[in-house]
Parts: C-alpha cells; sequence; structure tokens
C-alpha cells in the first residue's frame, strides 16, 4: 500500500468507510447464462457489471470493500484479484469473502456479522448498481439524520422515476409509504404488476399512527444502495429467517414493536441509479447507459484499462481497431467494440457489439446485445434479443424479441427462434426440488451447484440418466446448431396457477411491453388508495418468507389470514429452506425448535409440518420427474427423516409421527401415497426413528391405521417382513 | 537499488491515482488539471532515476499520454506536459550551447543535430524545417560534408563530455526543470492577475457587453476589475442548462460588483446582439488554428455577434493554448448527463427520443476577433506563432 | 540513377534533364525533380570555385523556370536548392563538403521526399472521419496518399473526384481511387457546386503554396475554395513542405499563365483553351496538411522566413 493510503488512514480513522457488494443476488433471472457466469461478471455496454459498482464505491470515497461472493466465488475473486481494484493505485482495499453457504441476503448478511468485520455505518450494495449518485450528499443526509434520529439505522437511496418507467424493475416493483415531510420509511411492499389482475397493499393501522401525513410511492427506483448502521447485521443475525433486505428486513424491522428502529429514504431525482436486477432492466440500463443518463458514467469513460472508446454524435461508440464496411448503417446509440467487423448492408442500431465480433451482410441488429467473439453470419435479423459470447448465428436466422443465446451456442441456417426463448449450449437440470417453487427463493448458484452436486451424484451412482436434451435440439437450434433451449418456465416449476408463471415471463423479459404493463400498473395505482381504506389490516412481521409469499399472494392480497396456519407455514417454508439449501440438520432443527417455541405450538404440529414438508419435496421429485418414487424417497427420507430425531421421543409421539404420515400420504394425489409411505416407513426404520414395537403397535391400532385401504394393502407386505425379521434377529441374538 | 524499485512504485501508485481522479472527474476544470498536472510532473521528476534528460523526455510523455487519455477532452494536462517537456529541451540545448562554445547562430543547425543524435529518428528531424529535404543525417555519416561532419563530432565530443558533466550536474538538471515548473504555476496562478491589467483598454464606459461563458473565473476577474475605472453593463446568457446555476451565481457576483447585470435567455442572444458593444468569452482550450473550445452555446452566440458584426473577445491564460490542431467537432466536445436536459423520471419521453447534452462548443477562428491572454492580445491567425514560441513540434505528437 | 545524364559539359540541358526525370518516375514531384536536375547539373559541370557554383546555378536556375511554362512548383525546389546551397556556402564557408554530400546523395532526396508524403498521410489521418464524403479536385499524390492510408485503416469513406479538364487528371484520380479500393464518383468540374451540400470537407493538392498561405493549384480550384466558403465546408491543402514558394501573388494574373485568347476564329482547338493553374488565395483555406504538421496559412510565411532569413 502507498504511504499516502497510510497517512490518510491514520488521519481519517473515525470516518473510515466500509463498503459490502453483495456480488450474488440469490436469484435466477439471467439463468441460463449464470449457470456459467457470475451474474455480477456479465458483461454490460461490454464491461463486467461489478465495474459499475466498484467505479461508484471509488467515487463515493469507501475505503473498504467487502465482496460477499457466493456462486462462482471463485471466478469473481480470479476476476478481481486481475483487476486495477486489487493494484497499489486502487482508491480503496478490496477484500473478497467466500461465503459460499448464503443462500440469501439474510445468510450473507449473518455471515458478515459473524466475520466481525463492520466498524461502523457501512454501505450495503448490490454488485449490480449503475449509478452516478453524488454519495457525499447521500453520507451527509445520513449523519444529518443520525443525530436528529438515534434509531435511525438504514438510509435507502431510491430515485424517482414514473411508475412505468422502462428502468424501473418490472418484476419487484416496490412500494414505499413514506412519511412526507421527513421521507421516513413507514412501510415497505412488493407488489407483483401480475397482467390486468390488481394488487394491493395492505397496511396496519398502527405503523402509521403519529405520522401527519403519508405518501404511498409507486414511482421509485430501488437500486439498493443503502447506507446501514452496524446494527444491521444484529438484527439479521437475530432474525435467522430474514431472506431479502427489503421484504423481510425493512419490512419486519418496520412493523416491529419491539426494535423500534426507523429507516429512511433518500429520494433523489437528479442523479441517476439503478440496479440490473432482470433482463429488462438490464436493456433499460444499457440503453440508459448509451444514452448518456448516467453520465459520467458511459461507454468513453473506458472503465476498464485497456479499453479505448470515443464518443461519436449520436451516442455512438466506437473502440479502436474496428472495422465498418463501406456500406453498413450505424444508426443511433451503439457501442462496436474493438476488432469487430460489420459486413455490408448491415443495419445496426441501439444495440451493443462486444469485441472481436464478426457481424455478415444484411444483418439487421436492433435493442441487441452482442457479446464478445460472436459471429453472426449473413442476412440475419436480430432484434431485443442477447447473444452471449462465443456463439454463432448462421445464416438467415431470425431472433425473434426476447431471445437469450447463451455462451457457445450454435444456431443452424435458416432457424426462426420463437420469442423468450433461452437457449443454452449444455442442458441446465432443473432440479425439481421445491426450491423452485418460486423463482424468489432459488438463487443463481445454486443451480450451479445444485448441478454440480447432482453430477457427482449421478457418477459416483453409476446411474446413466438420459437427460431430455442429451441430443441437441434440431427444432430450436437448426440442423448444425449446437444447444438447448432452456425452459424458462421451469423455473418456477409447474407450480401454482398459470398466472403467476405467464406474469413471470413478462418479468423475465426483456422486452419491456409497456402497453401490457400499463393496464396492471395502473390498476395498482388506482386501486391502491381506497383499498388501503377497506383491507383490514394484515402486518407481516416476521413470517414473509417467500414459500408464504408465493403460496398466498393471493391471500394475501385478499388480506386475509389465519393466524394460526401462520406456524405450520412457517414451519414448512423452514423445512423446505432448509432441504433445498442444504443446511445441516442442526440448523434446521435450531429454527424450527426457535419457531416452535416463539409460537407456542405442540411437538404434534411440528411433526406436522416437517412430514408436509417432506412429503412436498418428494412430490415435487416425483412430479418433474428428477427422480422415481423411490428414490425420491430415499433421498428426502433417508437425510431429512433424521429432523424427527429430535421430534419424536416418546412411544406415543411414534405413533402419532405415523398416523400423521399416513393420513397426509393418503391424501397425496396419484396413487403415490402408499408407497411413499411404506418407502418412508423403511427408511425411518432405517434410521431407528421408529421402534419395530412401535410400527406393530401401531398397525395394530384400533380404528386409526385401517383407516386407507390402499395404504393398509401396500404397508401390509412391510409389516410382516418387518415382523418376520424381528423374529429373525431375535433368533440370531440368541444363538 | 530496492529502494529506488519502491521511490518507482510510489510514483507510479501516484500517476495511477490521479490518472483514476481524472478518469472519474474529481480532478476536472481546467485550472485545476493544470495546476494537478504540474504537481503530479514536479513528483515524476524528482522521483524518476534518468541519466539522460532524453530518457525525462520519454518518461514525461509517457505520464503525460496516459494524463490526457484519462481525459481526453480536458486539454490542459496536454499542454503543460508539452510546456514541461519545451523547458527541458529548451535546457538540453542551452547546455550544449555552453558547452559547444558556438554560441547561438548554429542553435537552430545544433538543434537538429541533437534531435538526430538522440532520438535517431529520420521523421522527427524532417519534422523540424523545410530544409529537411536535403539535410544530411546519421545514417550517412560517410557523406556528411566536413564542415558539418566537423561539427557533428564537436558536438559529439561535446555530448559525450556533457554526458560526464550532466551525470553530475543531473541533480542541478532535476532542480532547474522544477524550478520552471514551479515558475509555470505561478504563471498559472496569477493568469487573471495579468489579464486584467488590460480590461481598462478594452472596455469602454457605457458600454453594453455580453459574456456567454459565465463560468469562467478569467472574464469574472476581468469585468470586476475594469469597473475599477469604467461603468458598464454586462448582459449574461442564462446557459441552459449546464451552467444556469453557475449563470446565477456569476449575475450576483457582478451585481456586488456594482456591475449592471442582465440576466437574458439564450434564446435573445440574437435579438439583444445589436445594442451589445462586445461579447466576452471564457475559453476552455484555444488550439494551433485559432479556433477554441468552451462552454456550449457559444458558437451559436459568435455566429449571432458576426452577424452584427460585433467583437468577440476571448479571454484565455496561456496554458490553455494547445499545440493540436481542432480535427473534428466530436473529438472536442464532451457530451455530458442527458438528465439536465430532460427529466429522466418521465418514461413517456426516455427511450422514446434522443437527447444530446454538449458540454463544449467548438468556435471557429473567423468568428473570433482576438485573443486576449496573460502575454498580450492575438489575432487568431497569430496563435499558431505563440504555439511555436511555447511548444517543441516534437512533443505534438506525445506517443 | 536511370536517367541519362549526359556526359560532356556542354551537351548538358536543364530542361531536357528535368522533363526526363518526371518522365522516368511518375511519382516524382517537380521541385523534387527540379533539384534533382540541379544536382546531376553539379555533377556534369563540377564548378570549381564558390562563385562559379552560384553563377551556374542563378543561370540554369533561370533557364529552367523561363523554359518550362508552368514554372510554379519547380521554381520552389530551385528556391529550396539555391538557399540551401547559399546558406551552407555562407555560414560554414565550406561549399565543397556541401556540394560533395548534394551529389552523392542525389536519390536520397526522393525517397525523402515520398517519405514526407507518407509523414503528411500520417498527419491527415484524423481528418477523415467515419462516414465522411470527401470531394478532390484533380490528380495529387499526396492527397492520393493520404486517401489510401486510411483506406487502410479501415476508415469508412467515400471520395468525389472532379475531373479537371481540360487536363482530365481527375479520371487518373478516379482509377487510382477505384484501384484502392476507395469507393468514388467522378463528376464533371461543372458539377463541384451540385455536390457542395453532399460533402463534408475537401482535398487538394497543390503545386505550389505562396507566402501568403494560398495555393497554386489544377485549374478550377480556385472556384471550389469559393464554393466552400459559401457553404462554410472546410477546404484542406495536402502538400509538401518543399512546395512552399517565395511569391505573393494576389490575383491570377500573377501566375504568368497565358492570357486568355479572344479570338472568333471558327476552327480553333477547343481542347486547348485558357490557363491549367489558377491561385486560390489563403482565405479560401482552412487549412495546410503538410510534412511539418497542420499549419495554418498564415503559417506558411513562418517557415519561409525561417528558412529565407534565418
Amino acid at each position: 500500500m502507498a504511504p499516502k493510503n497510510k497517512k490518510q488512514k491514520e488521519i481519517v480513522q473515525d470516518e473510515r468507510l466500509q463498503a459490502i457488494v453483495l456480488t450474488d443476488s440469490y436469484e435466477t433471472k439471467f439463468m441460463p447464462l449464470t449457470s456459467v457466469e457470475p451474474r455480477c461478471l456479465l458483461p454490460l455496454c461490454n464491461v463486467p457489471l461489478i465495474e459499475y459498482t466498484l467505479e461508484f464505491l471509488a467515487k463515493a470515497g469507501v475505503d473498504e470493500v467487502y465482496l460477499m461472493c457466493c456462486s462462482h466465488a471463485d471466478k469473481v475473486q480470479t476476476y478481481i484479484d486481475g483487476s486495477k481494484w486489487n493494484q497499489a493505485g486502487s482508491p480503496f482495499k478490496i477484500n473478497t469473502i467466500m461465503s459460499l453457504e448464503s443462500r440469501s441476503v439474510g445468510d450473507a448478511m449473518r455471515d458478515l456479522d459473524n466475520r466481525g468485520l463492520i466498524t461502523g455505518d457501512f454501505l450495503l450494495v448490490s454488485g449490480d448498481v449503475v449509478t452516478n449518485i453524488q454519495f457525499d450528499e447521500v453520507l451527509s443526509a445520513h449523519r444529518q439524520r443520525r443525530l436528529i434520529d438515534k434509531d435511525h439505522i438504514v438510509t435507502m437511496v431510491l430515485t424517482q422515476a414514473s411508475p412505468l418507467h422502462r428502468t424501473r424493475s418490472q418484476s419487484v416493483p416496490s412500494t414505499f409509504i413514506l412519511d412526507k415531510k421527513t421521507d421516513r420509511c413507514l412501510y415497505y411492499q412488493d407488489i407483483p404488476s401480475i397482467n390486468g389482475l390488481k394488487a394491493s397493499i395492505s397496511v396496519d393501522p398502527d405503523l402509521l399512527e403519529d405520522v401527519d401525513e403519508f405518501v404511498i410511492r409507486n414511482d421509485l427506483i430501488d437500486c439498493h444502495v443503502d447506507i446501514c448502521s452496524p446494527l444491521v447485521p444484529v438484527i439479521f443475525q437475530e432474525n435467522f429467517d430474514y431472506q431479502y433486505l427489503r421484504r423481510d428486513f425493512v419490512r419486519g424491522t418496520l412493523s416491529s414493536d419491539l426494535l423500534k428502529k426507523t429507516i429512511y429514504a433518500y429520494i433523489t431525482n437528479e442523479d441517476y441509479a439503478a440496479r440490473v436486477e432482470s433482463w429488462q432492466t438490464y436493456d433499460a440500463i444499457s440503453q440508459d447507459i448509451l444514452e448518456r443518463w448516467c453520465y459520467p458514467i458511459a461507454p468513453d469513460s473506458n472503465l476498464l484499462e485497456d479499453q479505448s472508446y470515443t464518443y461519436e454524435s449520436k451516442h455512438i461508440y466506437k473502440e479502436k481497431d474496428i472495422r465498418l464496411s463501406q456500406s453498413c448503417k450505424i444508426g443511433s446509440c451503439v457501442v462496436i467494440g474493438s476488432n469487430s467487423f460489420i459486413g455490408d448492408a448491415s443495419q445496426v442500431e441501439n444495440s451493443v457489439i462486444g469485441r472481436n465480433c464478426q457481424i455478415g451482410t444484411n444483418v439487421i441488429i436492433k435493442n441487441s446485445y452482442i457479446w464478445d467473439n460472436s459471429i453472426i453470419k449473413d442476412n440475419c435479423q436480430i432484434e431485443h434479443s442477447i447473444v452471449a459470447s462465443n456463439s454463432v448465428i448462421n445464416q438467415n436466422v431470425k431472433l425473434n424479441s426476447g431471445s437469450v443465446i447463451g455462451f457457445n451456442v450454435v444456431i443452424g441456417d435458416n432457424v426462426i427462434v420463437a420469442e423468450n426463448t433461452r437457449i443454452v449450449e449444455r442442458p441446465v437440470k432443473h432440479l425439481s426440488d421445491s426450491s423452485y417453487i418460486g423463482d424468489s427463493l432459488s438463487s443463481d448458484d445454486e443451480f450451479y451447484q445444485d448441478i454440480q452436486a447432482k453430477r457427482a451424484a449421478e457418477e459416483k451412482e453409476n446411474i446413466v440418466e438420459v437427460d431430455e436434451g442429451a441430443v441437441n435440439d434440431p427444432a430450436i437450434v437448426g440442423e448444425n446448431g449446437i444447444g438447448f433451449a432452456y425452459d424458462s418456465e421451469s423455473e418456477y416449476g409447474d407450480y401454482d396457477d398459470d398466472e403467476v408463471s405467464s406474469s413471470s415471463k413478462h418479468y423475465h423479459g426483456l422486452v419491456y411491453k409497456l402497453d401490457e404493463l400499463y393496464l396492471s400498473d395502473t390498476s395498482i395505482v388506482s386501486s391502491m388508495p381506497n383499498r388501503r381504506k377497506k383491507r383490514r389490516t394484515y402486518s407481516s412481521a416476521s413470517h414473509a418468507t417467500a414459500t408464504d409469499a408465493e403460496h398466498d399472494y393471493n391471500n394475501n392480497t385478499d388480506g386475509e389470514e389465519d393466524d394460526e396456519e401462520d406456524f405450520n407455514k412457517e414451519a414448512i417454508a423452514t423445512v423446505e429452506r432448509a432441504m433445498e439449501n442444504n443446511h445441516d440438520l442442526d440448523t434446521a432443527l435450531l429454527e424450527l425448535n426457535t419457531l416452535r417455541m416463539s409460537m407456542n405450538v405442540t411437538y404434534h404440529d411440528v411433526r406436522l409440518a416437517t412430514c408436509t414438508a417432506l412429503l412436498q419435496r418428494i412430490e415435487h421429485f416425483i412430479n418433474t420427474q428428477t427422480l422415481g418414487v423411490k428414490d425420491s424417497v430415499h433421498k428426502i427420507f433417508g437425510k431429512w427423516g433424521q429432523l424427527f430425531k429430535r421430534q419424536v421421543f416418546e412411544d406415543e409421539e411414534q405413533v402419532d409421527l405415523l398416523n400423521i404420515l399416513e393420513s397426509l400420504c393418503s391424501k397425496l394425489p396419484n396413487n403415490n401415497g402408499p408407497t411413499i409411505f411404506t418407502l418412508a416407513l423403511n427408511d425411518l426404520y432405517d434410521n431407528d426413528i421408529l421402534d419395530e414395537v412401535n410400527i406393530l403397535k401401531w398397525w395394530n391400532q384400533e380404528g386409526y391405521a385401517g383407516k386407507d385401504e390402499n395404504t393398509r394393502k401396500v404397508a401390509s407386505k412391510w409389516i410382516e417382513w418387518l415382523a418376520e425379521a424381528e423374529e429373525e434377529s431375535d433368533g440370531s441374538a440368541e444363538e | 537499488m530496492s529502494s529506488q524499485h519502491k521511490d518507482k512504485a510510489d510514483i507510479n501508485v501516484h500517476i495511477d491515482s490521479v490518472v483514476n481522479k481524472l478518469k472519474r472527474r474529481q480532478i476536472s476544470g481546467s485550472y485545476t488539471v493544470a495546476i494537478e498536472t504540474c504537481q503530479l510532473l514536479m513528483r515524476v521528476i524528482s522521483a524518476s532515476r534518468w541519466n539522460h534528460p532524453d530518457q525525462l523526455i520519454d518518461i514525461i510523455a509517457q505520464v503525460g499520454k496516459k494524463l490526457v487519455q484519462a481525459q481526453p477532452r480536458e486539454f490542459s494536462s496536454g499542454n503543460i506536459v508539452r510546456r514541461v517537456l519545451s523547458l527541458i529541451r529548451d535546457e538540453m540545448n542551452d547546455d550544449n550551447d555552453v558547452n559547444n562554445g558556438n554560441g547561438g547562430n548554429n542553435n537552430n543547425n545544433n538543434n537538429s543535430n541533437y534531435i538526430n543524435n538522440s532520438v535517431n529518428n529520420e521523421n522527427q528531424a524532417m519534422i523540424s524545417s523545410m530544409f529537411a529535404l536535403l539535410t544530411t543525417n546519421e545514417n550517412k555519416k560517410n557523406t556528411v560534408s566536413n564542415q558539418q561532419n566537423l561539427q557533428q563530432q564537436k558536438s559529439q565530443v561535446s555530448s559525450a563530455s556533457a554526458q560526464l558533466k550532466k551525470n553530475t550536474h543531473t541533480q542541478d538538471f532535476r532542480s532547474i526543470i522544477i524550478q520552471g515548473i514551479k515558475e509555470l504555476i505561478d504563471e498559472i496562478s496569477s493568469i487573471s492577475e495579468n489579464i486584467e491589467t488590460m480590461s481598462v483598454d478594452l472596455i469602454h464606459d457605457n458600454e453594453v457587453l455580453l459574456t456567454p461563458t459565465p463560468g469562467s473565473k478569467t472574464v469574472f476577474n476581468f469585468l470586476a476589475k475594469a469597473r475599477l475605472k469604467r461603468k458598464f453593463t454586462v448582459l449574461v446568457t442564462e446557459c441552459f442548462p449546464n451552467e444556469t446555476e453557475e449563470a446565477h451565481k456569476f449575475a450576483k457576483k457582478l451585481a456586488a460588483h456594482k456591475i449592471d447585470t442582465v440576466v437574458i435567455p439564450d434564446s435573445t442572444v440574437f435579438a439583444v446582439m445589436s445594442r451589445v458593444g462586445k461579447v466576452i468569452v471564457g475559453a476552455r482550450s484555444v488550439f494551433a488554428n485559432g479556433g477554441c473550445v468552451t462552454s456550449s452555446g457559444v458558437a451559436a452566440v459568435c455566429e449571432c455577434a458576426k452577424e452584427y458584426k460585433t467583437p468577440v473577445f476571448v479571454v484565455a491564460g496561456l496554458y490553455k493554448l494547445s499545440p493540436l490542431y481542432p480535427f473534428d467537432r466530436d473529438s472536442l466536445v464532451e457530451v455530458g448527463n442527458s438528465g439536465k436536459v430532460m427529466e429522466w423520471e418521465d418514461s413517456q419521453l426516455v427511450g422514446n427520443c434522443e437527447v444530446t447534452n454538449p458540454l463544449f462548443d467548438y468556435v471557429v477562428p473567423e468568428n473570433i476577433d482576438i485573443y486576449i491572454t496573460n502575454v498580450g492580445g492575438f489575432s487568431p491567425s497569430f496563435i499558431y506563432r505563440i504555439v511555436l514560441d511555447n511548444y517543441k513540434a516534437e512533443d505534438v505528437n506525445l506517443e | 540513377m536511370s536517367v541519362p545524364s549526359p556526359t560532356s559539359k556542354d551537351d548538358f540541358d536543364i530542361k531536357e534533364t528535368y522533363l526526363n526525370f518526371l518522365k522516368e518516375d511518375p511519382d516524382m514531384t517537380m521541385p523534387v525533380a527540379a533539384i534533382e536536375s540541379l544536382v546531376t547539373l553539379l555533377k556534369v559541370k563540377q564548378p570549381s570555385t564558390s562563385s562559379e557554383l552560384q553563377v551556374l546555378l542563378k543561370e540554369q536556375t533561370e533557364l529552367l523556370k523561363n523554359s518550362i511554362p508552368n514554372a510554379i512548383s519547380l521554381s520552389a525546389g530551385c528556391d529550396l536548392f539555391m538557399r540551401f546551397v547559399l546558406r551552407n556556402t555562407h555560414l560554414y564557408s565550406d561549399w565543397e563538403s556541401c556540394k560533395t554530400h548534394l551529389v552523392e546523395n542525389g536519390q536520397l532526396f526522393v525517397s525523402r521526399a515520398k517519405k514526407s508524403r507518407d509523414k503528411i498521410a500520417e498527419i491527415g489521418l484524423p481528418f477523415i472521419r467515419d462516414d465522411d464524403t470527401i470531394l478532390i479536385h484533380s490528380y495529387s499524390r499526396v492527397v492520393l496518399n493520404l486517401l489510401s492510408l486510411a483506406a487502410s485503416k479501415f476508415i469508412r469513406f467515400r471520395v468525389i473526384v472532379t475531373e479537371a479538364r481540360p487536363t482530365c487528371q481527375g479520371i487518373k484520380m478516379f482509377n487510382a481511387l477505384k484501384k484502392h479500393n476507395i469507393p468514388a464518383a467522378l463528376i464533371v468540374d461543372s458539377a463541384a457546386g451540385y455536390c457542395i451540400d453532399k460533402i463534408d470537407k475537401i482535398f487538394v493538392g497543390a503545386e505550389g503554396v505562396a507566402e501568403s498561405g494560398g495555393i497554386i493549384n489544377h485549374i478550377g480550384s480556385y472556384q471550389i475554395g469559393v464554393l466552400a466558403k459559401n457553404s462554410n465546408k472546410p477546404l484542406y491543402v495536402v502538400a509538401e513542405s518543399h512546395k512552399f514558394v517565395r511569391k505573393f501573388p494576389l490575383a491570377p494574373d500573377d501566375l504568368n499563365e497565358e492570357p486568355l485568347k479572344f479570338s472568333v476564329e471558327e476552327n480553333d482547338d477547343i481542347n486547348n483553351h485558357g490557363p491549367l493553374i489558377d491561385f486560390t488565395p489563403h482565405e479560401y483555406i482552412t487549412a495546410l496538411i503538410t510534412d511539418l504538421g497542420v499549419l495554418t496559412p498564415s503559417a506558411v510565411s513562418e517557415e519561409l522566413i525561417k528558412m529565407w532569413y534565418d
């Protein structure tokens, strides 16, 4: 380190500003590309996303940066190690923190707290922020408020933009209720803008007490730039079910009667701040950068050392050594990286072309993003699409709006790629575990890791499985193409009603469909005020887990919530989370236990919930045909059956468990119930959770066990075997 | 040795941090950039190791290149670097002359020989004079005329002895250059004073002046100084969108100096031009052809002035004078934040219409009547001459 | 040297030598040919004293200038040469070594002249921007050199070439451009006004650059200059510095062109009418791209003064 820096540090010891960068979003919105590259290294205008964030931090005068890495952490680390930020001239000290286990922002924050790195107020940003905000103003505003309000723990930076602004996230359009005078945040809620479907927010009137005037704002871009006090990670630690910064933490903190902490918003309408959190915002922010809304961040500021972009009028940015043929037409808002070639009569507008790209003749590229080293042959038409690095698009191909062509994919001649198609080089296997019930729960990296894990498992078990896409899909990529369709639907599972998934498509598509969204958004706006008055209140203090949210959006919005079911839901969610994130048993048990105590319920309820969760997951496996009935039961009960070890103590409780299991199984569809039940029984027995004695006791029990004919029929064989085995073992013991 | 490495590493770190600050616009504005450049160069000169001034020239040119690339449209950093290079070259020549004992009459020739000697680059020698076509060069030593041969030998001998001397006198040389840079800093910071002195002669009583560059400190000082002896009215254009705030501040400051001040919208410039006696413009950079880059909107004002034959005065410090030629407008004009022109939050407009917000304007030499600098007033067509006086042709291209 | 140089002193004909040089090497410009001729002269005549040398040079230069009809360009070369010889003899009173140097390095000048064209191309490269339409007039080696360099750097531009009557040098240029893969359009001289709005800039070469910064060039340059000025298009002159000539023409008449012939004869040769060169005053010129850098017209006199009065 330079001596100068040292000196500075000594002087401003107290003022040392730390920044935490969450490089992972714990979402899958950029799948399938994020199965190969970490999200924060995806290029935006030919610059890795993380550079924009780091540039902002450098400008903000941050002294220490901690990057919380999760998915592809090694790649992020390698990138940072080789970047200018790691060199002596860097304006801050940069550290990468491998937080491989974290599965959500909450986990990352807890990990952070465990590491004890935070010394004072810090800046929390996600690794995909693009902003030119004057941070010193934000910081001083934060400090001033801090003087007035001792309980002030977070300042959120929000940018003003009309509700339908292209840069505003359509997938998580957030609504803030703010104190009109002080910008104190009173309440927060995501409003899923579902096509034509009315959405609303419901607010606890208690929250609005002592507030003179408040505003409900649906016109803010939440770029996830927060100044947090050191208390924030602690709160996350205390509430280990907090997953999301906004949905859980902000809402939880605001509606908690105990904490009495306040959160303020800093609203700017002069500066630019936005977050690349979906393809839609990717597109919008790219265009914003090209149109210089984010000046001085523009391609010609050459964030990377080796870049050489120069600006030309009409927002055209060219790097050196590009080759344009005489008759090609370069429209406005275009970036072309070095060593790229554009053939005769080709047209490019509102697009970004990376380095070393070859674009043939008569090609039309509109509103698209062609990453490095791609080849696009003659007569192609590409609109509103993304072509990732090293891919080849052969002649006469048409990419319709919303197409995402993954890394190294080859599209054959004359192929027409349908709207919103995503194509990957190698099939990304969709694990059918319940994590994909909702996109919100799963994380980019999880996919990756699970795939790895699964592959490893496969090899180990020497099971040869024929993938759905082991052969290239000629219908999608053409005769000589390489690639598979990535089924974006499966991300949401075959879950729930079609409404959710069809609307999700819109969120995740690259194309910003104003018209359709317009309808829905106005309906939100118009429905909001009266609903607020009418609706009974429902404060979701600590139980706003993702599944819960997914499950019950409709319920939620209706505002009718059965409090007694809270525990059940909560517990199911906990177990599911544990399963999908591969938590260790102890953690899951601890969480369940805490829940049990906080909600004051019996072990019976815990068992009920656990069983439900396990069966749900098994069912999911079966439904998505990832695993057979036997395998899935074995996988789930083999491991997670252990949970019962600390839920079942007495003999009666073992019987109770069996009763629960049996009744749940009998309710399962597809007639799998009895089989599952028997298999589960076997596993539980093997794991010493159930004693033979108790099983037999249950079996011979009056009334209960005989209820379901089918179950009894299937299970009877096993019971017989059990009885025999007992005798044998008795016999052998005697010998 | 290791300490040397450390020095080098240190200075590189420092250079990088200045370059990065320039890139982030944490250092901006010609004055600040010029001063920062001077200070950086002083550090570089005192920290880097070199045995021959040529090496120093190389080092500085490299630093200059980096600085220029960091903010390609801020020319003052490049100007300062070139000034310093020219300082070094002059110093080298002086040394040589003294050593040769030949006096000044063959200065020119000597100079070109020296360049041949040191850089051994024919192209560079060629640039220096029309005679290049006919003169000899190093590669043809055998055929060099006796006289020149003699001279060559002399200069070689002397440069060899100078080499020796220089090794002992590097320190002297270093301090001379650093002294030179200090003088340069003084010059830059006292520019206003020198320009001010001319103001009384140029501004008449009861005159109406118009200034489209309220952001310029030099213009303000110029007017404030003139007010001491003259009474006049100043029209200030509003400069929407980038300098509106500054225009208002500027007007306030002028009013505080008891100058009649009128703020006018940019759109009325043509309407009021018939009553304006002089247009006073502050320049960001002045180019060898006599054109200059200044705030956006000025080109239009100058065009109006030309229509009414109103004289246009450009005030600029010498350090803003660039030896470069303004090849095309795009490479001179920085395009700023579109959000200043239009609200970004308006989703009806964003993405549906194109917005460009140029921060600068290029004013062609024909539309400028006189440049007022700290070394006097010059016609635009004479600027090339000032360039020749202050810069060396070899340094124009820092590559 | 491929030029058949006459061996005997009496046979030497400066004009013939000069014309031979031009014929032999199409890339050679007139001033360089003049210099080469004078070098050959020295080689043949072998003057023995400094004054003899001077008298000889003066006499032969006059002869050459007078014998060639369009002598502006070559006189630039002669003047440069004369000045160089004089300067060296006066300053260092060492004319002999100077002479040997000149005689022995005849070919060097030619290659240097070519090199200076490359230098100019490099200096002028930034003038050509992506998607430019450039108007050029007549044939010029320097301009061609610049454009071909730009084309080799994959800059997109297209060129409109005037035919340049009566010599029709423009057609030669047109063909040369096509050979370099530069899209070109050929127009008649009178279509210049028609095209002026479609173009971004104008490049012309020069036979000579006058002290004022104005240029002497193929007939038709002047009118293009006026057009350019009128429609605010930049006109750049691309010329080597050895074409700078110590002349100060004020009007086309000062070029010693044959006066216009007014005639009522019926069978007059229609192709051989009028002057071949004209003078474009400096106010029509935006800048000169030379091997000394990009100069404003007023900087030309500076360079000339440097040479003559240094």
